[in-house]
């Protein structure tokens, strides 16, 4: 087997540099992948849902509010 | 070499798009993550408010002017939670993020200014809108909530 050419050596050693930089940022894609599956994502209804409990609670606020002396103008 | 060249700056280019697209969804599920804390916490210091006042342990003029703040806490509230549907997740969050934690913060404080010292309950509430307001901040890259 003939030994490596500078050329080859140079080559090796930058693909181990691209690794370097690669391999952290692929660990924590597929780490956020993982995560992003197990929760599913982000479920566009929950805006929704969270608005209804706002206007809700908001109603009640402005009620209690108004029914002792501080009414909204 | 050049054939190598440009495969390997594909690649690089590839996993860039992969992460900053993942970057972006985990944005958007913590600002959501965040709107969900904010509005339980709001939810839970009305409630545990309501339960003092049944109670008597609160005199009406105090409870009226809680619930009043109480009401412009929940339009904040509701401010958020359209600011953080309408935004891709992609980006910087919305700047209007910050000032509406500072105006959260700021109602908050007010609130807290007038509970009796008796009521922990609501007390511990506040101070957890308060953190969550802290993490909307952290979030934004705006001033630290003491600072409003």
């Amino acid at each position: 087997m003939s030994p490596l050419t500078e050329q080859q050596m140079a080559g090796i050693v930058q693909w181990v540099q691209i690794g370097q930089l690669l391999v952290p940022i692929i660990v924590t894609g597929v780490e956020n992948l993982i995560e992003i599956f197990k929760s599913a994502g982000v479920d566009p209804a929950i805006y929704a849902y969270l608005q209804g409990i706002i206007e809700n609670k908001q109603q009640q606020a402005d009620a209690e509010a108004a029914a002792h002396g501080y009414p909204r103008k | 070499m050049i054939r190598t060249d440009r495969r390997r700056r594909l690649l690089i280019g590839w996993a860039l798009v992969l992460t900053l697209a993942l970057s972006a969804c985990a944005n958007k599920k913590l600002a959501t993550q965040i709107d969900q804390s904010l509005v339980t916490s709001m939810a839970a210091l009305q409630d545990s408010l309501v339960a003092f006042h049944k109670g008597g342990k609160i005199s009406d003029d105090t409870y009226g002017k809680i619930m009043y703040q109480m009401g412009s806490l929940w339009r904040l509230a509701g401010q958020y939670n359209i600011l953080i549907r309408d935004w891709p997740g992609t980006g910087a969050p919305p700047k209007e993020l910050a000032k509406i934690a500072g105006d959260i913060a700021g109602t908050v404080r007010i609130v807290i200014g007038l509970l009796p010292d008796t009521d922990t309950a609501s007390l511990k509430s506040a101070e957890q809108i308060l953190a969550i307001v802290e993490g909307v901040l952290k979030m934004v890259g705006g001033d630290h909530v003491a600072a409003h």
